[in-house]
C-alpha cells in the first residue's frame, strides 16, 4: 500500500507546544496506519508527543503529513481537521 | 557556631521556621552494570513506567484545584511522555539490544530527548527538556525503589533545600511537613513557583549560595517576604521571628475566615466586592476569595500575542467558562479595549500621535465592526451560562452608546432568527472614564443598566496628564479634588436614576479610599482578587454615618494633601 501525504500550515500562533502536540499524538494513536510529520527534512512519528514537540514547529510553518496503512485516508482527514481548527474545538 | 544569612528571590511569600533538609531531585546513583535477564528487565521498566503514570494521575486528582490550566497541561504532557511510543521503543531497544540496565536506558533516553528540546530556539519548547528529565528521573526512582528520604524527626517541620525542584515534586509535597522550599535555581514564573504559591508554601529560589550542604540539618528561619534565610539564629532572633510568624499566621487566618463572610460595614450595610479578572487562569484564585461577582473581565488578553483575531467559537467558549464559574453572580465582561498604544499587527491599529486621545475602546470597535460583531455574538451565545453584563469602554457620547446598542440588537436578532439561545436578562453598561461621559452621567444612567468608573483613565483625562509621562507624574493623582468631585457627580446621577454604579479602577482596592466611596453612595467595588479579604476587613471597621462625614470633608478639600490628611 502506497503512502499518501498532504500539506498543512500550522495555524495556531504558538506552534506545536505541549497541548496541540498532545492532541495530535492522541488523535494519531487512534489509527493503525503509520503517520509521520515532516518538517525541514526531519521526519517524526506523529503518535509521539516528544517526537512532534522535538520538531520545534512554529506557527505559520508548513508541515507534510504522511500516512501509510489501512486507515491512512481517514487519519489524514482527521489530522488535517485538527490543524485547521488550531487544535481548539476537540 | 555563629549564625549567618543567605539571600535569594522570594517566589512564594510567607514566613517559616524549621530544620533544613537537603534533597536531590537530580538522577543520582544509576547502576552501570549490564542486565542478565532481558525479559525481566523489560518487565521492570514497564512496571516502573506504569507506576510513574499512576503517580502523576494521583497528583492531578489530589491537587486538582491548586493546579492552574498551564500546570494541568504540563502534567497531561508528562502522562503522554510516559506513554510515548518513541520513548518506550528507545528504552526497550537499549535494554534488549545492548543489555543496558533499565535505569541507565531510561536515563540515556531521557537525556537524549532533553538535549534535542534544549537546543530548540522556542524558549517554551526548550524548557520542556526539564519535563523529559523529570519523568525520566521518576522512572529511575521507581526502578531503584527510592523515594525522597526526609529526616525521621520532622516534628518542627522541615525546610526543603535543593538545587532545583520539578513541578511534579512540588505537587507531592506535604505542606504540613514541608514548611518552606529553598532552591538554588528556578525563577518566579516557573511552574514550580506557581504551584508553591497556590499551595501556600513559602519559597525562595535563585540563592546566592552554592554550597547547599551547609544548610543541612541546621535550624533555618525563612523570610519569604524579603528573601532572607537566617541560618542558626540567636535566641533573640528566634523569638522576634516567632512573633512575626504568629502575627502573620493570625492575619492569614483572619483573612481566610473573611473569605466566606459577606462584605459588610460594622453597621450592617452590604457592600459588593467584585473581582477584576484578566483571564480564565485566575478562576482558582477567585474561588479562594469568594467575590460577589466579576466587576471587570478584560477581554484584551484574548487578542494579544497571536496572528489573527480569536474566532467566535473560541471566544464563546472562554466567556462561557467565565460565566459558568460565577454562576448566578454578576459577571461584567468588557468589550475589546484596545488602541494605538498596543502593537497587535492583525488589528491594523493606526500609529497615532497621541494614542490615549485616539481610536481606543468603543471607538475602535465602532470603526472595526467585524471584530466587534464577532465579539458580541460570542458574548450573546455564551449568555445562557450565567449572569452576563456587557460593558463598553471609553464611551464619550450618547450617540456612541446608541450605535453600539443598535449593533447589538442586530446581532441578537440574527442569532434568535437562527434559533440560537440567548439569555433574556443580559445587562448592558458603560465605563465612565472620559470626563464628557462623567458630566453626562445622568443621561447615560437612564439608558444603561449599570455604569463603572475607570478611575485611572478618568484621572488621566481629567487632569490632562499622560499617566506614563514622568514629567507630569506629580499631576497624576486619583485623589485630586477635581477628580473626586467628578466621581461624586457620577455617583449622584446613578443614585438619582437607581442605576448600578461600581468602581473598577485601582482606587477601588485601596482601603484608605473606602470611606469616601461608601460616603458618596457607591456600593460596588471591583479589584484584584487578593485584595478582597483586606477590603472586607476594612469594611468591618467602618460605619456608614462616619463614611458620609468623611466624604463631606473630602469634597470640601482644595488639595491632594488635604484629602490625604483626612483619609489617612
Amino acid at each position: 500500500m502506497a503512502a499518501i501525504e498532504t500539506k498543512v500550515i500550522v495555524q495556531n500562533e504558538e506552534g506545536m507546544h505541549a497541548r496541540p502536540a498532545g492532541i495530535l499524538a492522541k488523535a494519531a494513536s487512534q489509527f493503525t496506519s503509520t503517520i509521520e510529520l515532516c518538517v525541514n527534512g526531519q521526519t517524526k512519528n506523529a503518535k509521539s508527543i516528544m517526537g512532534v514537540m522535538s520538531l520545534g514547529i512554529k506557527g505559520g510553518q508548513e508541515v507534510v503529513i504522511k500516512a501509510e496503512g489501512d486507515d491512512a485516508q481517514s487519519s489524514l482527514a482527521t489530522i488535517t481537521r485538527l490543524f485547521a481548527c488550531r487544535f481548539q474545538d476537540v | 557556631m555563629d549564625g549567618f544569612i543567605i539571600k535569594g528571590n522570594p517566589v512564594s511569600t510567607g514566613l517559616a521556621s524549621g530544620t533544613g533538609a537537603v534533597v536531590s531531585y537530580d538522577t543520582v546513583g544509576i547502576p552501570s552494570g549490564k542486565c542478565t535477564d532481558i525479559s525481566a528487565e523489560l518487565i521492570r521498566f514497564e512496571e516502573s513506567r506504569r507506576r510513574a503514570m499512576a503517580q502523576i494521575e494521583e497528583i492531578v486528582t489530589r491537587r486538582g484545584s491548586a493546579l492552574g490550566d498551564q500546570e494541568k497541561q504540563i502534567f497531561a504532557a508528562h502522562l503522554m511522555m510516559l506513554d510515548d511510543p518513541e520513548f518506550i521503543e528507545q528504552v526497550r531497544g537499549l535494554i534488549s539490544q545492548d543489555r543496558t540496565n533499565a535505569a541507565q536506558a531510561v536515563d540515556i533516553t531521557a537525556k537524549a530527548f532533553s538535549e534535542i528540546f534544549s537546543a530548540l530556539p522556542d524558549p517554551y519548547l526548550a524548557e520542556r527538556g526539564r519535563d523529559v528529565l523529570d519523568i525520566g528521573a521518576r522512572i529511575v526512582r521507581n526502578l531503584s525503589g527510592t523515594s525522597h528520604e526526609f529526616p525521621s524527626n520532622t516534628a518542627g517541620g522541615i525546610i526543603l533545600i535543593c538545587r532545583d525542584i520539578p513541578p511534579s515534586a512540588v505537587a507531592e509535597l506535604d505542606p504540613e511537613m514541608v514548611r518552606a522550599v529553598i532552591a538554588a535555581e528556578g525563577g518566579f514564573t516557573s511552574h514550580a513557583a506557581i504551584l508553591l504559591k497556590n499551595l501556600e508554601i513559602p519559597a525562595i529560589f535563585g540563592l546566592a549560595e552554592t554550597n547547599l550542604s551547609r544548610l543541612d540539618q541546621r535550624h533555618l528561619l525563612v523570610d519569604a517576604q524579603s528573601g532572607k534565610i537566617m541560618v542558626d539564629p540567636s535566641p533573640a532572633e528566634k523569638s522576634e521571628f516567632q512573633q512575626r510568624l504568629e502575627k502573620f499566621n493570625l492575619e492569614a487566618g483572619q483573612l481566610a475566615q473573611l473569605a466566606h463572610a459577606p462584605g459588610c460595614t460594622a453597621d450592617g450595610a452590604r457592600i459588593q466586592l467584585l473581582a477584576n479578572v484578566g483571564g480564565l487562569q485566575e478562576i482558582p484564585r477567585l474561588e479562594k476569595v469568594n467575590p460577589d461577582g466579576v466587576g471587570l473581565f478584560r477581554t484584551e488578553f484574548l487578542f494579544l500575542h497571536r496572528r489573527s483575531a480569536p474566532s467566535e467559537n473560541e471566544q464563546t467558549e472562554i466567556y462561557r467558562k467565565m460565566l459558568e464559574a460565577m454562576g448566578s453572580r454578576k459577571t461584567i465582561i468588557r468589550t475589546l479595549d484596545i488602541g494605538g498604544d498596543k502593537d497587535v499587527p492583525y488589528l491594523k491599529l493606526a500609529k497615532e500621535e497621541n494614542p490615549f486621545l485616539g481610536v481606543r475602546g468603543l471607538r475602535y470597535c465602532l470603526q472595526n465592526q467585524e471584530i466587534f460583531r464577532t465579539q458580541l455574538r460570542a458574548l450573546l451565545r455564551a449568555s445562557p451560562a450565567g449572569n452576563l453584563h456587557i460593558m463598553h469602554p471609553m464611551v464619550t457620547t450618547i450617540a456612541e452608546l446608541d450605535e453600539a446598542n443598535g449593533i447589538m440588537a442586530e446581532e441578537m436578532a440574527g442569532l434568535t432568527a437562527a434559533g440560537v439561545a440567548v439569555s433574556p436578562s443580559i445587562k448592558v453598561g458603560i465605563m465612565i472614564e472620559v470626563p464628557a461621559a462623567a458630566l453626562m452621567a445622568d443621561v447615560f444612567a437612564q439608558k444603561v443598566d449599570f455604569m463603572s468608573l475607570g478611575t485611572n483613565d478618568l484621572t488621566q483625562y481629567t487632569c490632562a496628564c499622560d499617566r506614563l509621562n514622568p514629567g507630569v507624574k506629580s499631576l497624576y493623582n486619583t485623589c485630586e479634588p477635581g477628580v473626586l468631585r467628578l466621581i461624586k457627580l457620577v455617583a449622584d446621577a446613578a443614585e438619582r436614576h437607581q442605576t448600578h454604579l461600581s468602581i473598577c479602577g485601582e482606587m477601588a482596592g485601596q482601603p484608605h479610599m473606602t470611606p469616601f466611596f461608601l460616603g458618596i453612595g457607591i456600593r460596588n467595588l471591583s479589584m484584584s482578587p487578593p485584595l478582597i479579604p483586606h477590603l472586607k476587613r476594612r469594611l468591618a471597621a467602618l460605619t456608614m454615618g462616619a463614611c458620609a462625614e468623611i466624604a463631606g470633608k473630602v469634597l470640601a478639600c482644595s488639595s491632594v494633601s488635604e484629602v490625604s490628611s483626612i483619609l489617612n
